[in-house]
C-alpha cells in the first residue's frame, strides 16, 4: 500500500521528470566546470564560480513544482500525515541535489568545487521550499532566482564575515561564515514548508490568528 | 489596439517586468560604478556588457507572459473570440518589451544625470551601441514569448532566464571571432574603440528580423517566420564573415590629448579629461623624482590614446597610465593607488622569460627594490599590487646622499633595459 501510495505520490508531482532534469543539470555542470578549469587563460578550479552559481540554482528551480500537487486543498482533505510525508520529500530532494552536483565537483573539491556545490544546492532548495509556502509553488523559483542572480551579477571579490553572510553563493566553501545562512535558509524553508505546506498557507495562517474575525462562510464552490 | 496594450501594461506581467528591470539595472549600476562613470560612451557599454543579464530577465519575462493564458485556463476562451491568433500575442509582447525596456531605461537615465556633469566628450556614437541594447531586449522577450508557448512547464520562466545567460556567456567565450556581433552583449571592448556603422546597422538588422522569426514562430505563422528567417540569416551572413570585434579603430576626438600647462607633463585623453585635475597631483610628483634620470619618462600619458601595438614598458620617455575603470561616480579618481603601480612598469627589467627560477626571483626583487625608490612613501591602501616588502638593500638605499641614489636608479634603470642580470643583482645587494 505504502509503496503504491508513494509510487503514485511521485508520479502525481513530476518526480520523474525532475529526476531527468537533475541528471542533464549535473551533466551540464560537470562539463561546464571541466572545460573552464582547463582554460589555460583562467586561473584553473577557481574559474568553476559560475558553474557553483548557477547550477544548484537550476536545480532547486526544477524541485519547485514537485513541492505541491495539482489541487493542494484537496490533498490536505486526505487522511495522510502530510507533514511527515512533506518533511520526507523536501529533505530527500534537497539531499539528492547536493549529491548529485557534488558529483560534478569532485576534483578539487575544496576551490569552487563539491562542498561548495553542496552548499549551494542546500541554501537555494530551502530558500525554494520556504517559498513554496509563501508565495505558492508557481513563484516558489523567484527568491532563489532573484537572489542568486543578484549576488551574481554584484560579483563580490571580499570574504570578509559581512560579505560572507550574504554573498554566500559565490564564497568560497572554507569560509564557514558562508556556510551559517545556508542552514539558517534550509531549516527556515524547510520547516516552514513542512509546517504550511504548499499554496501561501502562511499568510493565509497569519491572516486568520491576527487579521479581523470573519463569518464562517461554508464549504467553498470548487 | 492601443486599448488592449494599455490594459496589458496595466494588469499584465508589465508592471512587474518593468520594476524587475528597472532593480536590476539599478543593481547592475550600483555594483560596478568604475565601469561606466564619468562617459557617456562607458555607459553605453556598460548597458550592453549588462545585456548578459537583461536579456536573461527579459526572457524570463516574455515566457511568464506567454504562459499566462495556459495558467489561467483561458485558450479555448481567447481562441473563440474574432481577433486573429497572433494579436494577442503580439500585444502581450509589445506590453513586456516596452515596459521591461522603460524600465531599465530609467534607471540608466538616472545614471545619465550623474554622468552629465562629468562628462568631458559626449560625440561617438554611443547611443547607437544603446539603441541595439534596446532592440535586443526585444528580441529576448520574444524569444521568452516562444519558449512559454511552446513549453508548459511552470518553471518555463526561469529555466529559459537561465539558459539565455549561459548560452550568451558562451558566446562571450567566442568573442574574438566576428560571430560574437551576433550577440547582444558587449564583449568589453574600451570606451575610446568606435564600432563600425556596418556593423551597427548589421546588428539591428539582425536583432529585428530575429524578432519577427521568434514571434511568428510563436504565433505558428509559418511563412512569416520563413521570410523572417531567410532575412536573418541574409543579414547574419555578412557580419559573420566581416572583420571580428578585436582591433577597433579609435575615436580621434575621444583619444585626444588634454595635457596639463604646468609642472611635470600629464596628458589624458579627451574622454578621460575629467579626471586630469585628480591624475596630476599622482602622478606629477613620481614623474618630478625621475626628472633628470637618463632613460626614465619624461611624461604620464593616457593608455586611451596609445598607438596600436604600443608596449607597456616606456622607451621614448613615456609611461602609460590605465585610466579605464579609474573613474568615481562624481568624476574623482577611484584608485590612486592602482595608478601609482602603473609605474611600475619603468623599471620591468626587459628580459625575456627563462628557465631559471632562481636568477628570475632575485631579479624581480631588485626590480621590487628599484619600484619601492620610485614610489617613495607609497602606502598603498591595497596590498595587491604594492612592490616587495622593505628589505635592507632598499633601507642603504635610502640612507644615500640624493644624487647617489639617483645615479643608482639610473644605473639600474640601463641594466634593466639590457636585461643585464648580473648587473641587476650587483645594484640589489646592500651598500
Amino acid at each position: 500500500m505504502n509503496a503504491r501510495l508513494l509510487r503514485l505520490h511521485l508520479t502525481a508531482r513530476g518526480v520523474p521528470g525532475f529526476a531527468v532534469g537533475l541528471a542533464a543539470v549535473t551533466v551540464l555542470a560537470w562539463c561546464a566546470g571541466s572545460w573552464l578549469a582547463s582554460r589555460s587563460y583562467f586561473n584553473g578550479a577557481l574559474a568553476r564560480v559560475p558553474v557553483v552559481a548557477l547550477a544548484p540554482l537550476l536545480a532547486a528551480i526544477l524541485v519547485g513544482p514537485t513541492l505541491g500537487g495539482a489541487d493542494d486543498d484537496l490533498e490536505r482533505s486526505t487522511a495522510l500525515r502530510w507533514r511527515a510525508w512533506r518533511a520526507g520529500h523536501v529533505l530527500l530532494a534537497g539531499l539528492t541535489i547536493a549529491a548529485a552536483l557534488s558529483l560534478a565537483g569532485l576534483r578539487e573539491p575544496h576551490t569552487f568545487g563539491a562542498y561548495a556545490l553542496v552548499r549551494n544546492a542546500l541554501g537555494c532548495t530551502g530558500m525554494v521550499a520556504g517559498a513554496a509556502a509563501l508565495l505558492g509553488v508557481r513563484l516558489a523559483w523567484l527568491p532563489a532566482f532573484g537572489y542568486v542572480c543578484a549576488v551574481y551579477a554584484a560579483v563580490p571579490r571580499q570574504t570578509d564575515p559581512v560579505t560572507a553572510l550574504w554573498a554566500w553563493p559565490l564564497q568560497p566553501s572554507t569560509s564557514v561564515t558562508s556556510w551559517l545562512p545556508v542552514v539558517a535558509l534550509f531549516g527556515l524553508g524547510v520547516t516552514a514548508y513542512v509546517r504550511f505546506g504548499p499554496g501561501a498557507t502562511v499568510f493565509k495562517s497569519i491572516l486568520d490568528t491576527f487579521g479581523p474575525q470573519r463569518g464562517h462562510s461554508g464549504p467553498r464552490s470548487t | 489596439m492601443n486599448r488592449v496594450l494599455r490594459i496589458e501594461l496595466r494588469r499584465g506581467t508589465a508592471p512587474l517586468a518593468a520594476l524587475a528591470m528597472f532593480g536590476a539595472g539599478v543593481w547592475m549600476l550600483v555594483v560596478h560604478p568604475d565601469h561606466w562613470a564619468g562617459r557617456w560612451a562607458g555607459l553605453a557599454n556598460y548597458f550592453r556588457g549588462s545585456m548578459l543579464i537583461l536579456c536573461a530577465l527579459m526572457v524570463a519575462a516574455g515566457a511568464w507572459q506567454a504562459g499566462r493564458e495556459r495558467r489561467r485556463d483561458l485558450d479555448e476562451l481567447i481562441g473563440s473570440t474574432s481577433r486573429p491568433g497572433w494579436h494577442p500575442l503580439l500585444v502581450a509582447w509589445l506590453a513586456v518589451a516596452l515596459a521591461g525596456s522603460v524600465g531599465v531605461l530609467v534607471a540608466f537615465a538616472g545614471a545619465a544625470v550623474l554622468v552629465a556633469p562629468v562628462a568631458t566628450y559626449a560625440a561617438g556614437g554611443w547611443w547607437w551601441t544603446l539603441l541595439v541594447g534596446v532592440v535586443a531586449l526585444g528580441a529576448a522577450t520574444a524569444c521568452g514569448t516562444l519558449v512559454g508557448r511552446l513549453w508548459p512547464l511552470r518553471v518555463a520562466a526561469p529555466v529559459a532566464g537561465l539558459a539565455t545567460y549561459l548560452g550568451l556567456g558562451v558566446l562571450l567565450y567566442q568573442d574574438t571571432t566576428a560571430a560574437a556581433w551576433l550577440s547582444p552583449v558587449h564583449s568589453g571592448w574600451s570606451v575610446h574603440w568606435v564600432v563600425p556603422d556596418r556593423v551597427i546597422a548589421g546588428q539591428v538588422a539582425w536583432l529585428l528580423a530575429l524578432t519577427a522569426l521568434l514571434l511568428a514562430a510563436a504565433a505558428r505563422r509559418w511563412r512569416v517566420a520563413a521570410l523572417a528567417g531567410g532575412v536573418a540569416i541574409a543579414v547574419a551572413v555578412p557580419i559573420v564573415t566581416g572583420p571580428g570585434p578585436h582591433r577597433l579603430p579609435a575615436d580621434s576626438g575621444a583619444v585626444e590629448l588634454v595635457c596639463t600647462e604646468t609642472g611635470p607633463q600629464v596628458c589624458v585623453s579627451r574622454i578621460n579629461a575629467f579626471l586630469l585635475d585628480d591624475v596630476a597631483p599622482v602622478a606629477q610628483p613620481i614623474l618630478a623624482r625621475l626628472d633628470g634620470i637618463p632613460g626614465a619618462p619624461r611624461r604620464a600619458v593616457d593608455h586611451a590614446a596609445a598607438p596600436t601595438g604600443t608596449p607597456d614598458t616606456p622607451d621614448d620617455g613615456t609611461i602609460w597610465l590605465s585610466l579605464e575603470q579609474q573613474s568615481t561616480v562624481r568624476g574623482g579618481l577611484a584608485s590612486p593607488d592602482g595608478l601609482r603601480a602603473d609605474f611600475r612598469a619603468v623599471t620591468w627589467p626587459q628580459c625575456p622569460a627563462k628557465p631559471d627560477r632562481e636568477v628570475s626571483q632575485q631579479v624581480y626583487l631588485v626590480s621590487g627594490l628599484a619600484a619601492a625608490w620610485l614610489l617613495d612613501e607609497w602606502n598603498p591602501t591595497d596590498p595587491a599590487p604594492a612592490p616587495a616588502p622593505a628589505d635592507p638593500a632598499l633601507e642603504s638605499l635610502r640612507a644615500m646622499p640624493l644624487v647617489q641614489q639617483r645615479a643608482w636608479f639610473a644605473a639600474y634603470l640601463d641594466a634593466a633595459a639590457r636585461c643585464d642580470v648580473s648587473a641587476l643583482l650587483t645594484l640589489g645587494r646592500p651598500r
